[in-house]
């Protein structure tokens, strides 16, 4: 029997704190909290049962003790990263949002508020895309939420520069828990980029389980962007689910980095004829590492088409997985679905597990896939060491390539540049170190 | 489109070509299953004391397990004390040659196309028939005996070469393995035995015919062949069916062992009866089949063209246990009406510097739903081990459906894993390409889908190729597009 410590501890949390959570004055509000709360109590974490969790053991969190993050105080963390270029700067902390914008302010067209403190204008929009139904986390995200962020983009808005969401958890002391929400709302013909920042801190263990709900209506372009960089004390567990109308377009990066234990789920489905997504990501993981991605695209309408691209570099004793659901609908024609995973595994002791998953129930529809695992290409290796460049270089020169794919379309310069250091850092010390021995 | 979809449909509704049965005094027991049964068929088969021992381990342990529901099928649950655990036709002793087998049986075999009484001279392919669950008729046994090699009927095998099978049977697919395969180690009726000694390469393929016979008789194979060191086989496994109400199980066990530098090529044309048109009837065929490499260099090939069956759930896999050994699976799975298939391969990498192929061709029309499944595993231990997948699916009519879920799981840095699959339909312009070059509809989509297998085709000995592409035409008859 797998030990129940987190779910007990969170189940008891929302029965002493249900009358003090956000929108507890509001039956709706109140109601679908209930009802996730139940289910989270029937259903707990996910076990190695489900198919999408079978790679992904959740004990490690079972037996931890969390407790919601108490409220903090609504002060930026005092090491926030730099801005992503110039950008509309938000972070989400317990007792609401704080802005670093311009002084002239938001641009017309653009709104960014506190969740919890916007709850009616999100009726008929929260927990319609994430239901509490799937496996996950969304059911205890849902009955426990206190803290996150709603942006709006009306319709035919362009934005002219991005907008940063920094989630920042920390605790000290104790294990603490903290539920993001996050409902973002492209208006028709909108256009906008926006980044979701994870960062945690403090010396006890931290699980951030975050969730956003994306509307991409009509005609709309949306980046997004999720970094996750935790630390090393750091359990992630995270959904984006998005909703596409007619000609939207939906661009996603999922770049996971930290934390010991993350799991991210992305989906998005194709509602409206036309509409288009790429969901690219990478996954890097060292150490003891678990880093696992779930993504599902779901063809429900004709005409649709989408594009994925997901990499991971996986070192020491890490342990990468990725699993990519598509769905074609019954009468979903028209299909174009491209697929590429792709994993380099640099130790004997990381493991990668990989699962394309197509599911076809239409005829008219091109839908390709390809998954590799492999190592460095030796003869790419011996080229450039035979041009004088070390061992170690041009080990880091061949993944910061492979990495670059992924990274390259990444629509803000600043991350983009920052992101491609960074990899190259990363990649650098590990095979130094290695070299040496 | 339209005249083109309506081909397809018409190819479609076809019948079934091979339904026909044939009336022989059975000798069966009352259907149901519990311990006296399995005393009975092991009784019945004068087999070993350790055998009935095996049984009945596996009996009792299955008794716990319960019926796996994760393959992409559905189907009506499976009254297992419905079904008639053993059924063999009424002869006291075995026949020695052909001439002492029932003229019948030997009719119904004419109308499957392998006339046995010819099949010495003409074609030099050895034939184990299996009519319902007893061997009737085994050719060449002589010739095969000069060479030392061992072709003959499960039961023979464990009066005659008791201690070979009992070192092996089990060592593959062990009697706890799933369900399905430990209901097989309590209940298998009959199957063949090949034994291929150190250093021989069998001179011609062997092959089995099964065909399920007898009303609401389950049929349990258990294959098991053994290939010594440096030794060479080919085994050919044929099957059609005739044209049945209820649904059968079928649920055979095949095992395979390389030793080193041996070669297994298992090739499997499978034609069971798929059902009507709506679904009704058909054989639901749950098939264990594993090989493993035991050896150093040793090589086991899978074929497979699957055709028929209500629901086909199967995964040949192979156990690349030896270090540079070679794993092979090739397939082509067609489903029509509301066939339902899934059905790939696992290969698990364990020896150095291992390797494997995977080719899947999955055909969907009508409402089939094709579904491949496979793993692909790398052990820490082996180190270069190389892999190459390609799955690819055809779809046929708009109403089909196509899945794959292949799962690769790596834990060596030094082992390369690809997987490639693309999912289609064929295209218009091909057609139209076809018919203005005054080709028909139906023999275009029959060319370009036997196009599309043809890397599967080849990997077949000849007369199963010749076989496999005119099953191809008779199934997807009726459903060009």
């Amino acid at each position: 029997m797998s030990p129940v410590v987190a779910q007990d501890s969170l189940i008891e949390a929302y029965r002493s704190r249900r009358a003090e959570l956000a929108g507890a004055e509001s039956g709706w509000v109140e109601e679908l909290r209930r009802q996730a709360a139940e289910r989270f109590e029937e259903t707990g974490l996910p076990g190695p049962r489900e198919e999408v969790w079978r790679h992904t053991p959740l004990d490690p969190i079972r037996r931890v003790p969390f407790r919601p993050a108490a409220n903090g105080a609504a002060t930026l963390p005092v090491d926030l990263p730099e801005r992503v270029g110039e950008a509309y700067r938000v972070a989400v902390t317990g007792s609401g949002i704080l802005l670093d914008i311009p002084e002239n302010g938001l641009p017309r067209g653009l709104t960014i508020g506190s969740l919890v403190e916007s709850l009616d204008r999100v009726k008929g929009r929260l927990g319609q895309l994430a239901d509490c139904e799937s496996p996950g986390i969304t059911a205890v995200n849902t009955a426990l939420f206190d803290r996150g962020v709603l942006i709006e983009l009306a319709p035919h808005v362009t934005l002219d520069r991005p907008v940063h969401v920094v989630h920042h958890v920390e605790s000290n002391g104790e294990p603490r828990a903290a539920f993001p929400r996050v409902v973002i709302v492209a208006g028709e013909g909108s256009q906008g980029v926006i980044v979701e920042h994870y960062r945690s801190g403090g010396d006890s263990p931290t699980l951030s389980a975050p969730v956003t709900e994306i509307f991409v209506e009509s005609n709309a372009r949306l980046d997004h962007v999720r970094l996750q960089e935790e630390s090393e004390r750091a359990f992630h567990v995270g959904r984006v689910v998005a909703e596409q109308r007619s000609a939207s377009r939906l661009r996603s990066w999922s770049l996971a980095l930290g934390s010991s234990l993350a799991r991210v789920d992305i989906e998005t489905r194709l509602a409206g004829e036309g509409a288009e997504c790429s969901l690219e990501g990478i996954f890097a993981g060292r150490n003891r590492q678990h880093l696992d991605h779930y993504t599902r695209i779901d063809h429900a309408s004709p005409s649709t088409s989408s594009r994925e691209t997901y990499k991971g570099i996986l070192d020491d004793r890490a342990r990468g997985v990725f699993l990519g659901h598509i769905l074609v609908r019954p009468g979903a024609q028209k299909i174009n679905a491209n697929q590429t995973s792709r994993s380099v595994v640099l130790s004997r002791g990381a493991r990668v597990n990989m699962k394309p998953w197509l599911e076809i129930y239409a005829d008219d529809v091109r839908c390709t896939h390809g998954t590799t695992v492999g190592h460095l290409d030796d003869d790419a290796l011996f080229y450039l060491r035979s041009r004088g460049i070390s061992l170690a270089e041009a080990r880091a020169t061949l993944l910061r390539g492979f990495a670059w794919e992924v990274l390259k379309e990444l629509p803000v310069d600043t991350l983009r540049s920052r992101l491609d250091r960074q990899m190259l850092m990363w990649l650098g010390n590990g095979v130094a170190g290695r070299l040496e021995s | 489109m339209s005249d083109s979809s309506h081909d397809i449909e018409s190819l479609a509704n076809r019948e079934y070509k091979w339904g026909f049965v044939t009336d022989i005094e059975q000798d069966t027991i009352p259907p149901g299953l519990n311990e006296d049964v399995i005393r009975h068929i092991s009784a019945k088969k004068g087999e070993p004391s350790w055998m009935l021992e095996w049984r009945l381990k596996a009996y009792r342990r299955w008794l716990e397990m319960t019926e796996p529901h994760w393959p992409h099928v559905h189907y009506d649950p499976i009254d297992y004390q419905s079904i008639v655990y053993y059924a063999a036709p009424k002869k006291q002793d075995g026949p020695a040659s052909l001439d002492e087998v029932d003229p019948e049986l030997l009719r119904t075999f004419e109308k499957l196309g392998i006339p046995l009484a010819e099949q010495k001279q003409l074609t030099g392919v050895a034939v184990d028939a299996v009519f319902d669950s007893v061997s009737v008729a085994t050719t060449f046994k002589e010739k095969l005996g000069e060479l030392g090699i061992i072709f003959c009927s499960m039961s023979e095998a464990l009066r005659d070469h008791s201690e070979l099978v009992k070192k092996y049977i089990g060592s593959v697919v062990p009697y706890s393995d799933n369900f399905f395969a430990t209901l097989n180690s309590a209940v298998f009726t009959d199957g063949s035995f090949v034994y291929v000694p150190k250093g021989v390469r069998c001179p011609m393929e062997l092959s089995t015919y099964f065909r399920i016979n007898a009303q609401k008789t389950g049929q349990f194979e258990r294959t098991l062949i053994v290939a010594d060191e440096g030794s060479h086989v080919s085994y050919l496994e044929g099957c059609t069916a005739p044209m049945r109400d209820e649904n059968q199980l079928h649920a055979a066990v095949v095992e395979l062992v390389a030793l080193e530098n041996a070669e297994i090529k298992y090739s499997t044309v499978q034609n069971w009866y798929p059902g009507d048109k709506d679904g009704r009837g058909g054989i639901f065929n749950f098939v264990t089949k594993r090989g493993r490499c035991a050896g150093r260099r040793s090589k086991i090939s899978w074929t497979q063209v699957e055709t028929g069956s209500a629901i086909t759930w199967k995964y040949p896999s192979v156990l690349l246990q030896g270090d540079d050994s070679i794993g092979e699976f090739y397939s082509v799975a067609v489903t029509n009406n509301r066939q339902q298939a899934d059905t790939g391969t696992k290969m698990i990498h364990i020896g150095k510097n291992t390797r494997s192929t995977i080719v899947s061709k999955g055909i969907s029309a009508g409402r089939g739903q094709n579904t491949y499944r496979g793993l692909v595993e790398v052990h820490p231990r082996a180190t270069d081990a190389r892999n190459y997948t390609q799955c690819d699916s055809l779809l046929i009519g708009d109403r089909c459906g196509a899945h794959t879920f292949p799962y690769i799981d790596a834990r060596n840095s030094e082992a390369v894993v690809e997987h490639e699959a693309c999912t289609s339909k064929i295209g218009e312009d091909q057609l139209f390409y076809c018919q203005q070059r005054g080709i028909s509809a139906e023999d275009a989509v029959s060319m370009i889908v036997n196009g599309f297998c043809k890397q599967v085709f080849r990997e077949l000995p000849m007369e199963f190729a010749v076989e496999a592409q005119k099953l191809l035409g008779v199934t997807l008859e009726g459903s060009v597009g």
